[in-house]
């Protein structure tokens, strides 16, 4: 019995010759297969690639075509390269360490549209776009200015000025009335005044005759009673004068309170029709807000992509997979004599196509264990002038070989010609000129600090609303031709938080609050005019109410004189002292003759 | 049915017990073996060249990769306490340091665990089965040409198919 078969070696030979044909002929697809489907899985987004070229002896690589898709779009690509091309290390191969010397990367181009969206398969994971656009609240900046005139606002107001006019109005008109009755009443005081003084000049003529202690008895307590009487009218012509003064009083409050009541008008009308603009505009923000928000997620999105490559390295055992229908394991990691990442790309020339320019790379020591390594993956994209811009430089630097990671990145961008920039039915920026630069630093892949600043060194803003507005528009941007915008980064990767800052919105927001003053300026003149023209009609009424009321005044003042003056005359003519002084005269008189 | 019938024309056939129990052993190792690596091209090589039952190697890997499903955590367990027992790393420090061996995946806690395995169970078995074969085909084998009632049965029909070939 053979122990060998000879036939087993014929056998194993055809198995070694089929391998070999199938590395020439499969191997290549299959790869590209293979690499489709990891990077798919890896990336978590459906990735394509175009063709793969290998030659297994010498190791080298050469993978054409490779469409990294956007997940959130099925028809753009979030990454695109023409080709990567790069040999392994066999030597560091044998330690299965992917050691790559030079690698090519050309025509790199980000957010391209594809020729044909990714797979249906793919549905599932496929994000709709936000289809919500930001558009400026034209709405809230006609509100602002459309101010009612001033005759509509005292239309649609209650009016306090009126108000206070209707009441005395009303009170004064009633007081008319009573004086009027009074007055009326007064007219009959006129006989009794008459028919006083007649008394008083036949006491008089009977004081001039006297002739007896009986006389002067008689006239005395005659007289004695028309004083009470003249007393008794002169009081209650006091009384209608104390009412009537107060009544008076009256009017003059009704001035004061209408006046009170004017200025409280305006004052409240004013405040409330003040066209403020408290919180101010925030377009910067709403113009630019989201590409930068769109621009920072792209940089993101590749930085949270490349990111765990870093470090993968580190990891000193892979844990228990379940994968297909076998366990994977764990693979147990020994000392190396020469340590060494299991990934490392040496050097690496990179061809950028942005802004519609090539712009020539770098790519320095990336590894996946820099504490290893020892050195930090460096990649730099410089240009000079273009078509489309003056310089270009980026630079980034992962740096993983501490305790705590820091990576950052600079760029900078200077007279950048870009695309116009517009809000719907707002304002279109164009002939766009612009330097731009930023510096961002993640520390621990968590902590995100950094500011992009955006100087737009020549713009031309057009309206591009409707005609109602494109005036109102038109004036908030006029003659502005250069402004800047700084967007302040902070927070953690996956959701940093962006403040806005903009000279612009400063020079609208001024604009637009001469344009209000301007307004509230011309409504305020008009309300003060019809305001005063409420004012005048009261203050009128109150006139004539015056008037009516001094005439009554002097009447009873009259009065009052009256009395007081046949009071006086009887104090005088009528007394006990001057009877007898006049009695005693006339004594004296018949004696002497 | 199939399997039956390449399992008796084994046992029945003119090959000698240890070229069926040294296929037996030789598909263990393939079955418990997780994925297709170094080690697997290693028996499908061994197979080829040694002159042992290639039906009975298929038969037994497919049977020993089906047990394999239920045994691979403790292939996992049994892996990792050889992997990471202290006497052995500088052994498997200096393997790990010898060009492509990591390629082999030996350091693989599953891979490691079915070979310890495997290489405990290859002896006993293959002398089990050896003597179980012998056993056979002293006491079972002529059984089937003797008694006449079994001759009408299918499964006779099968055994003189088995035979005559």
């Amino acid at each position: 019995m053979k122990i060998f078969r000879w036939q087993g070696i014929i056998a194993l030979l055809v198995l070694i010759a089929l391998i070999s044909i199938f590395f020439i002929f499969f191997f290549d697809s299959l790869l590209k297969k293979t690499l489709e489907k990891t990077l798919s899985s890896t990336l978590k987004r459906p990735v394509e690639i175009e063709n793969v070229k290998t030659d297994v002896l010498s190791l080298k690589f050469n993978i054409n075509g490779l469409q990294i898709a956007d997940k959130k779009d099925r028809y753009k690509n979030l990454l695109e390269i023409k080709s990567i091309n790069f040999n392994l290390s066999s030597q560091k191969l044998a330690f299965k360490k992917y050691d790559i010397e030079n690698l090519t990367v050309e025509e790199i181009r980000f957010s391209t549209k594809r020729e044909k969206p990714w797979s249906i398969k793919e549905r599932e994971k496929e994000e709709k776009p936000s289809k919500e656009e930001k558009k400026i609240d034209l709405k809230s900046f006609k509100e602002k200015l459309s101010l009612p005139s001033a005759k509509e606002i005292l239309k649609r107001e209650k009016l306090k000025t009126v108000e206070t006019g209707k009441y005395y109005e009303e009170k004064l008109k009633e007081l008319k009335i009573k004086w009027e009755n009074k007055y009326k009443e007064l007219q009959k005081e006129k006989q009794s005044l008459e028919a006083l003084q007649k008394q008083i000049k036949e006491l008089e003529k009977k004081a001039k005759k006297i002739k007896s202690i009986d006389d002067l008895k008689t006239i005395t307590e005659n007289a004695k009673q028309i004083k009470k009487q003249i007393n008794q009218k002169i009081e209650k012509i006091k009384q209608l004068k104390r009412e009537l003064k107060q009544d008076t009083e009256l009017i003059k409050k009704a001035y004061s309170d209408l006046q009170k009541a004017y200025k409280e008008d305006i004052n409240r009308l004013k405040r409330k029709y003040s066209l403020s603009l408290e919180g101010g505009v925030n377009l910067a923000g709403l113009i630019f807000g989201d590409k930068v928000k769109e621009y920072l997620e792209k940089g993101l999105s590749v930085y949270r992509t490349i990111s765990p490559y870093l470090k993968r390295g580190e990891e000193k055992q892979k844990e228990i997979q379940e994968k297909g229908y076998r366990l994977e394991g764990r693979y147990v990691k020994y000392k190396e004599t020469n340590p060494y990442p299991d990934i490392v790309i040496q050097n690496g020339k990179l061809s950028l196509v942005a802004f519609n320019s090539n712009i020539e790379g770098s790519l320095l020591d990336f590894s996946d264990n820099q504490k290893i390594y020892g050195k930090p993956f460096k990649i730099t994209f410089k240009s000079n002038k273009s078509k489309y811009f003056e310089s270009f430089l980026f630079d980034g630097i992962f740096d993983r070989t501490k305790q705590i990671s820091k990576d950052s990145f600079t760029f900078e961008i200077k007279d950048l010609i870009s695309q116009d920039l517009e809000i719907k039915n707002f304002v279109r920026f164009t002939d766009n000129k612009i330097n731009l630069n930023g510096n961002i630093n993640i520390l621990n892949e968590q902590n995100i600090q950094g500011v992009i600043k955006l100087v737009f060194e020549k713009t031309k803003p057009v309206a591009i609303t409707g005609e109602n507005t494109k005036r109102l528009v038109e004036k908030l941007f006029e003659g502005i031709n250069r402004f800047y915008l700084a967007a302040n980064i902070s927070g953690i990767i996956d959701s940093p938080k962006i403040s806005f800052k903009s000279d612009l919105d400063e020079m609208v927001a001024k604009r637009f609050r001469n344009l209000v003053k301007e307004k509230v300026q011309k409504v305020n003149r008009e309300l003060n005019k019809e305001l005063e023209k409420y004012k005048n009609q009261y203050e009128n009424k109150l006139n004539r109410y015056k008037t009516e009321f001094e005439k009554y005044k002097s009447i009873v003042e009259n009065y009052e004189g009256t009395y007081e003056k046949a009071l006086k005359e009887i104090k005088n003519k009528l007394s006990k002292k001057a009877l007898e002084k006049k009695l005693k005269k006339r004594i004296l008189e018949k004696f002497r003759f | 049915m199939n399997y039956i019938i390449k399992i008796l024309k084994a046992l029945n056939s003119a090959q000698a017990p240890w070229q069926i129990s040294l296929a037996t052993v030789f598909g263990m190792f393939l079955g418990f073996l997780p994925f297709f690596n170094f080690f697997s091209l290693l028996t499908i090589i061994l197979v080829l060249i040694i002159n042992v039952n290639i039906s009975i190697f298929i038969l037994s890997a497919g049977v020993f990769a089906t047990l394999g499903l239920i045994l691979d955590p403790i292939f996992d367990k049994v892996g990792y306490v050889v992997l990471t027992f202290s006497p052995l790393i500088p052994l498997w420090t200096k393997i790990y340091n010898i060009p492509y061996m990591q390629w082999t995946g030996f350091n693989n806690t599953v891979v490691m665990g079915s070979l310890v395995v495997s290489s405990i169970l290859a002896f006993p078995m293959f002398f089990v089965l050896n003597r179980l074969i012998i056993k056979y085909r002293e006491k079972i084998a002529w059984i089937f040409k003797k008694i006449p009632i079994l001759k009408g049965l299918k499964l006779f029909k099968i055994f003189e198919k088995v035979q005559g070939e």
